[in-house]
């Protein structure tokens, strides 16, 4: 099963290298990418200056892979690919990427709709907001 | 029966450790666990969101056996 963790930030590089490697796939005819990326929310007084993510690694690979066999399920994709941080990402620094491919742009981008509020919802990760002061607090999804 | 309990994200700070081994009587179920770590930790009430036991997300109560390793989580908060 494949380990969607990544330490730290996502490097753009990775995610513009991740975009050079589908040209060799030329079924492909649309890709959608969802990136998050650290927020510097204000709260109480003070700006959120990272978050580190924890998680229990083996039920979220778990869960994530069985996440992607139901959006090829679902969905006919070409291939798609999740990753996520671990550890401390600064704000503005990229903590989730989600690439999904298909022949036509319907399909990939209802499956990328789907990957990243079930991976959201069903994956047990954690993330702890390190505010600008040195408080923190414990991330909530909307 | 001694059961594993590893706590993730606020749920460790609120019980003040991260893992802890936790005695319970023969034939308890995860109502029982959960029971007696929020007596053990009161201000885990209200705060567990969901239980894993030997790595599988519980979706309704089931029986625990001695050896068992639970996960506790607060809500879940990826992306």
């Amino acid at each position: 099963m494949k380990d969607v963790f990544v330490q730290g930030p996502i490097d753009p590089e990775k995610i513009a290298g991740s975009i050079a490697a589908h040209q060799k796939k030329k079924d492909i005819g649309a890709h959608h990418l969802f990136l998050g990326q650290v927020r510097a929310d204000e709260m109480q007084g003070s700006r959120v200056r990272a978050i580190e993510y924890s998680a229990q690694k083996e039920i979220a690979n778990r869960v994530i892979h069985e996440i992607r066999e139901e959006a090829f399920a679902r969905f006919e994709l070409s291939c798609l690919h999740i990753y996520h941080s671990l550890g401390k990402v600064e704000a503005g620094a990229i903590c989730f990427f989600v690439f999904v491919s298909s022949a036509h742009r319907l399909q990939s981008r209802e499956a990328l709709a789907f990957l990243v509020d079930a991976v959201k919802a069903r994956a047990p990760i954690f993330g702890k907001e390190i505010m600008e002061d040195g408080s923190h607090q414990w991330k909530r999804n909307r | 029966m001694k059961i594993k309990v590893n706590y993730f994200g606020r749920l460790a700070e609120l019980a003040g450790t991260a893992s802890e081994q936790v005695a319970l009587p023969a034939a308890s179920d995860s109502e029982n666990l959960l029971k007696k770590l929020e007596e053990r930790h009161p201000l885990l009430k209200g705060q567990i969101s969901a239980l894993a036991i030997n790595g599988e997300i519980l979706q309704k109560a089931a029986k625990l056996h001695a050896g068992d390793e639970a996960d506790l989580f607060p809500p879940f908060a990826g992306g």
